[in-house]
C-alpha cells in the first residue's frame, strides 16, 4: 500500500519532465524528419552493404548468418538501438556549461532521475516515429513471413525484459560519460569517444560474432553489448537454454553495478562542480 | 533561521600564458591560482527577516547563494538553513526554499508558461487548492494573465521575470533566495517585483535574502543590509547606520547673477571653526558643503544670501549610491 503509494508519488513528480521534453521533440518537426531521413538512409547503407558482402561469398553463409538473417539483424538492431535510446550526454553538458544545472539542483528532485525522464521524453518519441511504424509494416506486410523470424510470447516477453535493462546501461554508462564533462570540460571530445565505443562494442555495425575470439569475448562482456545486442538476438531467437541465462543475469549485474557506481561518483562530482556564470 | 559560520569557498583555477606558445605551455603545465571567493564569512539571519545581501561584482554574492541553496559544497565552514546542512541534504532543503536567479530562469524554455507552472505543482507537491488560491494571488499582484499561454522563451524580461519570482514562491518557501532579482527591469517591473517580495514576506513572514546592483531594492524592502567584499563580510546592519555614519555631508550649490564672485568669510560670519565649511566655487555657481549636525540649511543659505546675490539655489543630500561606492573601493565601512 504505501509502496503503491510512494511510487505514484514518484511518477507524478518525474513524469512531466518526460511530458516536457516530448512536447519539446514535438515542436522540432524539421529536426525530427531529417532524423528519420538519416536514419532510413542508414539502414539502406548498411543492407546494400551486406548485399554487395554475401555477393562475394562462396557458401552464402557468415558466422552462421545467411543474407536474409543479417538484413533483419540490422532491422532488429536499429529498432533496439531506437528502444533503448538514451543520451544524457548532451543534456548534462548543456546544463553545465550555461550554468543551468543550478536551476535544477535548486529543486527537491533527484537531478540523475530527471535527466532519465527527460531522456525518456526523447526515447518515446523516437519509438513513436520510428520503431512503431517499422513494427507496422512487419506485422501487416508478409515482410515478417518471410523473413524467418519467429515470434514467441516468450521471446517477445524476454526481449522487453532484455530491452529495460539495456536502456538502463545505456543511460548509466552515458551518464558516467557526462559526468567527465564536469571534471575535464571536454564535452565534444567526450562525446566522439563514446560515440566510437558504442559503435563498436554495441554490435549496431556488425555482429559482435564476426569479431575475432579474443576481441568477441571481451566485447560481449562489455556494458555496450547488454544495450542492443543481447536482446536483438533474443528476439531473433539466437540465445538459447544456459546462453540465454547467463547473458541476462550479465545485463542484471550491469544494472546492478552502474546503478551503485554512478551514484557513488556523482557524490563526488557534486562536491566539486563548478557553476557557471551569475 | 539561517546561520553561516566561518563559510569559505575556493576556487582553483588554472592560469594559462597569453598567445599559442602560451596554451601549449598550458597545456603541459598550468599553474594552479587559488581563489578565495567568500573567505570566513559568518552570519545569522531570523525568520521573516529581509536582507540585502550587497558588494561589487564578483565579491562573492552568488557563491555565498549558491552554498546557501545547496548547489556548491564550501570548502570550510559551517552552514544551517532551518537544521538542514544545503549541501549534505539539498532535497530536503529545497523543499524549503524559492530561488530566483535573475540572470537565468527556472522556467520550461519552449513550454507555454502555464506548463511550467503545473511542472511545477507535480514536482512541489502543492495541493490543487493552494495551487488556485496562490495562482489567483500571484496573478493579482504580479498579473500574469496575459501571457500564461505563451511559451516562455517568446516572453518579455519584465514578464519572464515576474513569472519567475511567481514560480520561486509557488509553493510558500520558509526561504525566499533573489540573486538580482531586478537585473534589468523597467521602473514598473521593478515596482511590480518589490511589491511581489513585500506582500510575500508581510503575509506568510517568508525570510528574503536578496542580492542588488539596484539601491532603490534595498531602500524599499530591506532592513538589515550585508555588504561583502573580496569575499569577506565588511558591515552587518542597518541601512540608516551607515546613512547616519556617511550621509551627514550636506551640500547647497547657490547659482549667483554675477560670473564672479567676491570672497567673503562664511565662517567667521556664522561663528564657526573654518573646517567645518567646504567653499568652492565653478564660474558663477558656488559650492558649500557642510555636516548637518553641526549647521541646518536655513543658517548657511540666510548667511551667504547676506553676502552675495542668489538666482538659484540646489540642495544635496549623499546619495546611498555614492555611500556605497565609497565603501566597496575602500573596502571597509
Amino acid at each position: 500500500m504505501s509502496l503503491t503509494f510512494r511510487l505514484k508519488d514518484f511518477f507524478r513528480r518525474y513524469l512531466p519532465f518526460t511530458r516536457a521534453s516530448f512536447s519539446v521533440a514535438l515542436m522540432y518537426r524539421t529536426h525530427i524528419l531529417l532524423w528519420i531521413f538519416s536514419s532510413i538512409l542508414e539502414i539502406g547503407m548498411m543492407m546494400l552493404v551486406w548485399v554487395a558482402v554475401y555477393k562475394n561469398s562462396e557458401t552464402g553463409l557468415l558466422h552462421g548468418f545467411a543474407l536474409s538473417d543479417m538484413l533483419l539483424y540490422n532491422i532488429l538492431i536499429t529498432m533496439t538501438f531506437s528502444l533503448t535510446r538514451m543520451n544524457p550526454l548532451w543534456d548534462v553538458a548543456e546544463d553545465y556549461y550555461d550554468g543551468k544545472i543550478a536551476m535544477s539542483l535548486i529543486k527537491p528532485i533527484n537531478y540523475k532521475t530527471q535527466v532519465f525522464f527527460q531522456n525518456l521524453g526523447g526515447n518515446l518519441f523516437s519509438n513513436v516515429i520510428l520503431t512503431l511504424p517499422i513494427t507496422i509494416i512487419f506485422v501487416f506486410t508478409n515482410v515478417l513471413r518471410n523473413s524467418g523470424l519467429i515470434l514467441t510470447p516468450a521471446s517477445l516477453l524476454l526481449y522487453v525484459f532484455s530491452v529495460i535493462m539495456g536502456l538502463l546501461i545505456n543511460f548509466y554508462a552515458n551518464f558516467i560519460f557526462a559526468m567527465l564533462v564536469f571534471k575535464t570540460e571536454a564535452t565534444f571530445g567526450l562525446f566522439q569517444l563514446n560515440e566510437v565505443i558504442v559503435r563498436i562494442f554495441s554490435g549496431a555495425l556488425i555482429p559482435l560474432t564476426f569479431f575475432p575470439s579474443w576481441f568477441r569475448i571481451f566485447a560481449e562482456a562489455m556494458p555496450y553489448a547488454s544495450v542492443q545486442y543481447i536482446p536483438t538476438l533474443i528476439l531473433m531467437n539466437r540465445l538459447e537454454g544456459n546462453e540465454l541465462l547467463s547473458k541476462l543475469a550479465l545485463q542484471a549485474a550491469w544494472v546492478i553495478f552502474l546503478v551503485i557506481f554512478t551514484r557513488w561518483l556523482w557524490s563526488r562530482s557534486l562536491a566539486s562542480l563548478k557553476v557557471h556564470g551569475g | 533561521m539561517i546561520e553561516v559560520s566561518h563559510l569559505s569557498k575556493t576556487f582553483v583555477k588554472y592560469e594559462k600564458e597569453a598567445g599559442l606558445w602560451g596554451l601549449v605551455k598550458g597545456f603541459v603545465n598550468a599553474k594552479k591560482i587559488l581563489s578565495h571567493a567568500v573567505d570566513d564569512v559568518s552570519f545569522t539571519i531570523q525568520d521573516g527577516e529581509v536582507v540585502g545581501y550587497i558588494g561589487a561584482n564578483g565579491a562573492g554574492k552568488s557563491t555565498t547563494i549558491k552554498m546557501l541553496t545547496g548547489i556548491l559544497t564550501p570548502t570550510s565552514g559551517h552552514v544551517k538553513v532551518n537544521g538542514i546542512v544545503p549541501h549534505e541534504n539539498r532535497v530536503a532543503n529545497a523543499k524549503n526554499i524559492g530561488v530566483v536567479f535573475g540572470q537565468r530562469t527556472q522556467l520550461w524554455w519552449d513550454l507555454p508558461l502555464v506548463e511550467s507552472f503545473s511542472i511545477l505543482k507535480e514536482i512541489y507537491e502543492v495541493s490543487d487548492e493552494d495551487f488556485k488560491t496562490r495562482m489567483a494571488l500571484f496573478n493579482e499582484i504580479l498579473e500574469l494573465d496575459t501571457f500564461i499561454k505563451s511559451p516562455v522563451r517568446t516572453l518579455s524580461l519584465g514578464q519572464r521575470m515576474r513569472a519567475d519570482i511567481a514560480a520561486s514562491l509557488l509553493h510558500n518557501p520558509k526561504v525566499l533566495y533573489l540573486d538580482e532579482p531586478t537585473i534589468g527591469l523597467d521602473v514598473n517591473a521593478k515596482h511590480r517585483m518589490r511589491d511581489a517580495i513585500k506582500t510575500m514576506n508581510a503575509q506568510f513572514k517568508t525570510t528574503v535574502i536578496l542580492t542588488t546592483h539596484d539601491l532603490d531594492d534595498i531602500e524599499e524592502l530591506c532592513s538589515r543590509i550585508l555588504i561583502i567584499d573580496q569575499g569577506k563580510i565588511i558591515y552587518d546592519g542597518s541601512l540608516q547606520t551607515i546613512k547616519d555614519k556617511y550621509g551627514s555631508a550636506k551640500t547647497i550649490l547657490f547659482t549667483t547673477k554675477d560670473k564672479m564672485i567676491p570672497e567673503f568669510d562664511l565662517a567667521s560670519q556664522l561663528k564657526v571653526p573654518h573646517d567645518f565649511l567646504k567653499l568652492s566655487n565653478h564660474d558663477n555657481v558656488l559650492e558649500v558643503t557642510f555636516d548637518r549636525r553641526q549647521l541646518s540649511t536655513a543658517q548657511v543659505t540666510q548667511a551667504v544670501m547676506s553676502q552675495i546675490e542668489v538666482v538659484d539655489i540646489e540642495i544635496q543630500e549623499v546619495q546611498i549610491e555614492t555611500i556605497v561606492g565609497r565603501i566597496y573601493q575602500e573596502g571597509k565601512v
